[in-house]
C-alpha cells in the first residue's frame, strides 16, 4: 500500500527511474558501442530531473529576485539547479571522450559492435 | 537469452527503485530541501540582493557563492578538450562532407546572425534573467556549427581555425583567474565580489553583479571554445578522396 502512494504522490521521481532503467538496460543489452552511449546519456537525464525535482517546492516561483515590488514569499530550491549544471558540464566532457574511443575502437578492431570485437580476438599491441 | 536476463535485472532494479521511491518525502512539499528548514539555501534566497547585487540567485550561486566551483566546471572542460584533441589530432584520412544544398547555405546564412545575437543576449542578461553563461556559449556554438555543417569546415576554419579556438579557450580561462585575482589584490579571498570593494551597480541593469558580469562573459567564451572545438574534431566522416 505504501508503494502505491508512493507512486501517487513522488511521480516525478517514478520517470526518472524509469529512465533510469531503461538507460541501465540499454548499457547491458546493446551491442553497439554508440548505443551504450545513449543509455549512458539517458541515464544522466534522469539524474538531472531527479535532482531538480528534489528541489520544487509547492506553489514555488523561480528563485529570480524583484527589486520593485515584493516578490513572492516562497522559491523554489536554487542549489539543486546550480548542482545539475555541474553534471550537464560533466556529462558533455564524457560523452566527447567516449565518442573519441570509440572512433579510436573503430579505426583499430574496423568495427564498433562489441561481439565482431571479441571474435576478432583482442589484439594486444 | 542474454537479452532475458538484462531485462529481469533492469525490471528488478526498478522495483527496488519503487520501494525506495515510498521512503522519499512527497513531491513539492520540500521537507528536506525547502529553504524553510534548510539555512544555506535560506541564505542565497533571502539575501542574494544585499550580498550581490544581481537579481537571479542561481547565478549568484554559480559566480559568486560558489565561484570557485565554476572554476573546477571550466577546468573539466578544459581538461576534456585536452583529451580529445590529444587523441583525434593527427587523423588525417578523415574528412568533413557537407551537402552541396543552396536552400540549406542560404538560409543558414540568413539565419546565423539571429542565433549569435540570441546567443549574445543570453549571456548579457544572465544574471537578471533566466538563461546565463553556459547555456548562450551553446547557442552561440550552434550558430557556428549550423554554419560548419553547410558550409563544410574548411569554410568554418577559414575564420576560426583549431589554433585561434583553442586560444580564445585558453585566454577566456585566464580571464576568469585575473578577475578573481583583483579581490586577492585587495587583500580578501579568491573570487570574492561585493566584500572586496567591487562596484555592484544598480540591481536589475545589465552591468551590474560587480565581477558576475565579467565571468559572466569568460564562461559564455569557455563554452563556446569547448564545444565548437569538440564539434570540428568529432563530427567527422570518413571521404574517399
Amino acid at each position: 500500500m505504501k508503494v502505491l502512494y508512493g507512486i501517487l504522490n513522488n511521480y516525478y521521481y517514478l520517470a526518472a527511474f524509469v529512465l533510469f532503467c531503461i538507460g541501465f538496460y540499454i548499457i547491458l543489452a546493446s551491442p553497439n558501442l554508440i548505443k551504450k552511449v545513449i543509455g549512458m546519456n539517458i541515464m544522466d537525464t534522469s539524474v538531472f530531473l531527479f535532482i531538480v525535482a528534489s528541489g520544487y517546492i509547492k506553489d514555488g516561483k523561480v528563485p529570480i529576485m524583484s527589486t520593485s515590488t515584493p516578490g513572492p514569499t516562497v522559491y523554489v530550491n536554487p542549489l539543486t539547479t546550480a548542482f545539475v549544471l555541474t553534471g550537464i558540464v560533466i556529462a558533455v566532457s564524457k560523452t566527447a571522450y567516449a565518442l573519441t574511443l570509440i572512433t579510436k575502437i573503430h579505426d583499430f578492431y574496423g568495427s564498433i559492435d562489441i561481439d565482431n570485437i571479441y571474435k576478432s580476438g583482442w589484439k594486444w599491441l | 537469452m542474454k537479452k532475458y536476463i538484462y531485462f529481469i535485472i533492469s525490471v528488478s532494479l526498478f522495483i527496488l527503485l519503487l520501494f525506495v521511491n515510498s521512503e522519499l518525502p512527497p513531491f513539492g512539499s520540500g521537507e528536506n530541501t525547502s529553504y524553510l528548514n534548510n539555512y544555506v539555501v535560506k541564505k542565497y534566497v533571502d539575501d542574494v540582493l544585499d550580498d550581490t547585487g544581481v537579481l537571479s540567485s542561481i547565478a549568484a550561486i554559480l559566480y559568486d557563492y560558489r565561484g570557485f566551483d565554476t572554476l573546477g566546471e571550466a577546468t573539466v572542460l578544459y581538461t576534456s578538450v585536452l583529451a580529445v584533441s590529444v587523441m583525434l589530432k593527427n587523423e588525417k584520412k578523415y574528412y568533413f562532407r557537407h551537402t552541396e544544398s543552396t536552400y540549406l547555405k542560404t538560409v543558414s546564412k540568413l539565419i546565423f546572425p539571429f542565433i549569435f545575437v540570441y546567443g549574445i543576449y543570453i549571456t548579457l542578461y544572465g544574471h537578471i534573467s533566466p538563461g546565463g553563461a553556459f547555456s548562450g556559449g551553446v547557442v552561440i556554438a550552434a550558430g557556428f556549427i549550423l554554419i560548419m555543417l553547410s558550409y563544410g569546415k574548411k569554410y568554418c576554419e577559414y575564420f576560426l581555425d583549431y589554433y585561434r579556438a583553442s586560444m580564445i579557450e585558453s585566454l577566456s580561462m585566464l580571464w576568469y583567474i585575473t578577475v578573481g585575482l583583483f579581490s586577492v589584490l585587495a587583500g580578501y579571498q579568491f573570487l570574492s565580489n561585493k566584500i572586496a570593494g567591487i562596484p555592484t551597480g544598480v540591481a536589475g541593469s545589465v552591468f551590474s553583479g560587480g565581477s558576475i558580469f565579467l565571468l559572466n562573459a569568460a564562461v559564455a567564451i569557455k563554452v563556446f571554445g569547448t564545444i565548437y572545438i569538440l564539434f570540428s574534431f568529432i563530427a567527422l566522416e570518413e571521404v574517399e578522396r
